[in-house]
């Protein structure tokens, strides 16, 4: 877990410090109050280990860097209060991550109006600059010594970079733009990219001349949306886990209007779980899969893909991760120099490529190997691709209409989750019976 | 051009407020109408569910739901936890963060609008104009009113209602002017006390109103560059600096006749009236150092004139005067790019 052993900076106000924490302990972190002089004893009081640091926080704030080091956390979460003003601290820790100095720890921002959900705020400005100044440095250096083909060198790339812009203007956007859903229920995540968080919304939608229109989006804390009311579905029953991007979530759709949750409709005796993420592509929908099958395997589990998810990279291959929702770096090589976009396209086309088989792959093989049914829904012309690509031992492959309904994908799905769990399936959901090895 | 209007309102003194005045005032003929007229506007409404029920049944409300498309957005889980309350900058923040997703989803641009402030005939119009112009974002100061001294306007036993509501940009400030709260009266240069959260001065020109030089504008309208979402700080700090690098993509409304935006905060508030002395340039300076990025200096560089009565030589040489005393608050290369634009 991400979360397992974490540095709390506590720069807000001292009772949203406390709240954080005891979110964070309860959600079964360990967690250390890192504060300013003065302010740890009421930390200790709470039960909560703490120690403390002085003076203004920047990137030359050694001691606070040695003192979060010592600590060896997995991850440092910034508590922001009332006052959201916190740039110097994300600034100087970022810049501590970028140089190796905090060990790898991801870092994270907690809001006290929701503090136990934690937001990844790992940027990759501090990267791209130290790459930056290190080709700047090494060019100046052999300038001194080649100059002749240092110029020659740079007048070449200011070629390639001249043309590389003309092209972009016919391919894209000048600024690479992030996934959005409809709601406000994503938060960014080191191993996914990002999550869902827990949400309780409800939307009274109105045109001139038409009815309103109420819909509702409930997200519970372990991150699956709600699929119809609990009277209707069996609390004991097989746990049947369905996974996919916005169309399996059912981005602009209510609760029960979904896939996952007419599928409910049709199996009272399963308890079916939406665990699907607006913005996912097929490989970030197979990673979830597989890890929650490690963590908790359920009875069956279902992915749903359509086109559009086919189509989503959601990688950044040069840091070797996926892309966050929130990449907003302030200092883009590749928003300002045309080749480095075009280099990271390119990179990211194949790793995303690369992603897709061996995650398909991957899900292949777990199931497989835990005896756990998995189905493979896709809708459009991708099923074709899949299909053809390989045996798929373990999947059961079911091709969706372009343009099916989605109560027609929920009676498609039902059927399909019912001969592969069988009539009088005893496989019981509690978690973590069936552990991976 | 698509845009989402996006106000976030609870808590039922703020919810009577925007559903007595300021909704009304956004509905005259050159505001919301001419939105409608002219672009694809949906109107969001961010808040908690028993509030929700209020505003949906409101007659305003259901005046404007027949205009444009509405929604009226229930986000419970910012107001389960009980700190909220003592929270509204960030439970607000989250309504903010909540709009700029649903922006970037439909590609719209937004205007956002509080529940307590109100607007000159024509804003929306204007700021539509600008957006359809290629402009990123106009950014407006919100002159503070004192509430309790417009307690007739708000409960709507003012005879002048509809005039003031529906008002000019020099009508809606020669009403406002006798009516400025504490926080706006600190903020005059020769306060005494002058404020300490001087995120805007005030240099008077007689009795005709004042040019402002402002560090904090109010982002009325925003077509972001870069679609990123709102990930930490207020929608006027440092998502600016995500959304519109540029201080080129801002236009920094400098005159009252061309928009102008008041907001009614109640006499108990307190935000830096308090005071400690004159103004002086170096506290000014650690002030803007702290709370100022940027793009917040770039728009101290531009002087704003609000005026009730015709600009005349005067109001430059007042400009040039508060030039002065904000640059040396300035560190010098911003100092060196307000001479160089010449202001």
């Amino acid at each position: 877990m991400p979360r397992s052993n974490l540095a709390l900076l506590g720069t807000a106000r001292q009772d949203f410090v406390l709240a954080a924490a005891a979110a964070l302990r309860e959600g079964g972190a360990t967690v250390t109050g890192v504060v300013a002089e003065g302010r740890e004893s009421s930390l200790r009081e709470a039960g909560i280990p703490a120690t403390s640091f002085t003076g203004r926080i920047s990137v030359w704030s050694l001691r606070l860097l040695m003192t979060v080091r010592r600590l060896r956390p997995t991850g440092v979460v910034v508590v922001a209060g009332d006052q959201v003003a916190h740039t110097n601290v994300l600034t100087a820790l970022n810049w501590w991550r970028a140089t190796g100095l905090l060990r790898g720890a991801d870092i994270y921002l907690s809001l006290s109006t929701q503090p136990a959900v934690l937001e990844c705020f790992n940027s990759s400005d501090q990267r791209e600059r130290l790459f930056a100044a290190l080709a700047a440095g090494t060019g100046a250096i052999a300038l001194l010594f080649w100059p002749s083909a240092v110029l020659t060198a740079l007048a070449a790339a200011a070629c390639f970079e001249f043309a590389a812009r003309l092209a972009r203007r016919r391919v894209a956007t000048p600024f690479a733009s992030s996934p959005a859903p409809v709601w406000p229920l994503l938060a960014d995540d080191p191993e996914l990219g990002w999550r869902p968080r827990p949400v309780d919304i409800t939307a009274i939608t109105t045109t001139p001349d038409t009815a309103a229109l109420t819909r509702r989006v409930n997200i519970d804390s372990a991150g699956h949306r709600a699929t119809g009311s609990p009277a209707s579905q069996s609390d004991s029953g097989p746990l049947v886990a369905m996974y996919g991007g916005a169309y399996l979530f059912g981005d602009a759709l209510g609760d029960e209007e979904t896939i996952p949750a007419r599928v409910a409709v049709h199996l009272t005796r399963c308890r079916i779980v939406n665990r699907g993420v607006p913005g996912y592509g097929v490989a970030q929908s197979a990673s979830r899969l597989l890890m929650d099958l490690v963590d908790a395997p359920p009875a069956a589990v279902v992915l749903v893909l359509s086109a559009w998810e086919f189509a989503r990279r959601n990688v950044d291959a040069s840091a070797g991760r996926w892309r966050f929702r929130g990449e907003h770096s302030r200092f883009p090589l590749s928003d300002r120099l045309a080749t480095i976009w075009f280099v990271k396209r390119w990179q990211n086309n194949r790793w995303a490529q690369t992603n897709r088989r061996v995650a398909l792959q991957g899900l292949s093989d777990g199931c497989s190997r835990a005896g756990i049914p998995a189905i493979l829904a896709i809708a459009g012309p991708e099923f074709a691709t899949v299909e053809q690509e390989r045996d798929w031992p373990g999947i059961r492959l079911v091709a969706i209409a372009e343009g099916a309904s989605e109560e027609h994908v929920a009676s498609l799905l039902a059927a399909e989750i019912e001969s592969a769990i069988g009539p009088g399936s005893d496989r019981e959901n509690s978690p973590g019976h069936r552990r991976l090895g | 051009m698509r845009i989402h209007l996006v106000t976030a309102v609870w808590g039922e003194a703020f919810t009577q407020l925007y559903l007595s005045t300021c909704l009304p005032n956004q509905m005259t003929s050159s505001n919301l109408p001419a939105l409608a007229a002219g672009a694809a506007p949906v109107y969001k409404v961010y808040t908690r569910s028993q509030d929700a029920a209020v505003i949906a049944a409101a007659p305003a409300f259901r005046q404007l739901a027949a205009m444009i498309p509405t929604e009226v957005i229930a986000l419970d889980h910012l107001f389960a936890s009980s700190s909220h309350s003592d929270n509204a900058l960030l439970t607000m923040t989250a309504c903010h963060r909540a709009a700029v997703d649903a922006a970037n989803h439909a590609r719209a641009a937004l205007m956002i609008l509080p529940p307590d402030q109100i607007y000159s005939d024509g804003t929306f119009a204007r700021c539509l104009e600008w957006g359809l112009r290629g402009c990123g974002a106009v950014v407006v100061p919100g002159i503070r009113l004192n509430k309790e001294g417009c307690e007739p306007l708000l409960s709507g036993r003012a005879t002048n209602r509809s005039a003031v509501l529906g008002a000019s940009g020099r009508s809606l400030l020669a009403w406002s002017m006798p009516r400025l709260s504490a926080i706006a009266r600190a903020m005059f240069v020769d306060a005494d006390p002058f404020s300490n959260a001087p995120t805007h001065v005030y240099f008077p020109v007689g009795d005709e109103g004042f040019v402002a030089r402002c560090l904090h504008l109010h982002v009325l309208f925003i077509n972001p560059r870069r679609r990123v979402p709102l990930r930490y700080g207020n929608f006027d700090t440092d998502y600016l600096l995500d959304a519109c690098p540029s201080l080129e993509d801002y236009h920094v409304v400098g005159d009252s006749d061309e928009m102008l935006a008041v907001e009614f905060s109640p006499a108990g508030k307190q935000l830096g009236q308090a005071g400690a002395g004159r103004i002086d340039t170096r506290t000014l300076a650690a002030f803007y150092r702290l709370h100022g990025n940027r793009l917040h200096r770039g728009f101290l560089q531009a002087p704003i004139f609000m005026h009730t009565g015709d600009l005349t030589p005067r109001w430059r040489e007042v400009a040039r005067r508060s030039g002065d005393v904000v640059g040396r608050a300035l560190p010098p290369w911003s100092r060196l790019m307000m001479r160089v634009r010449g202001s």
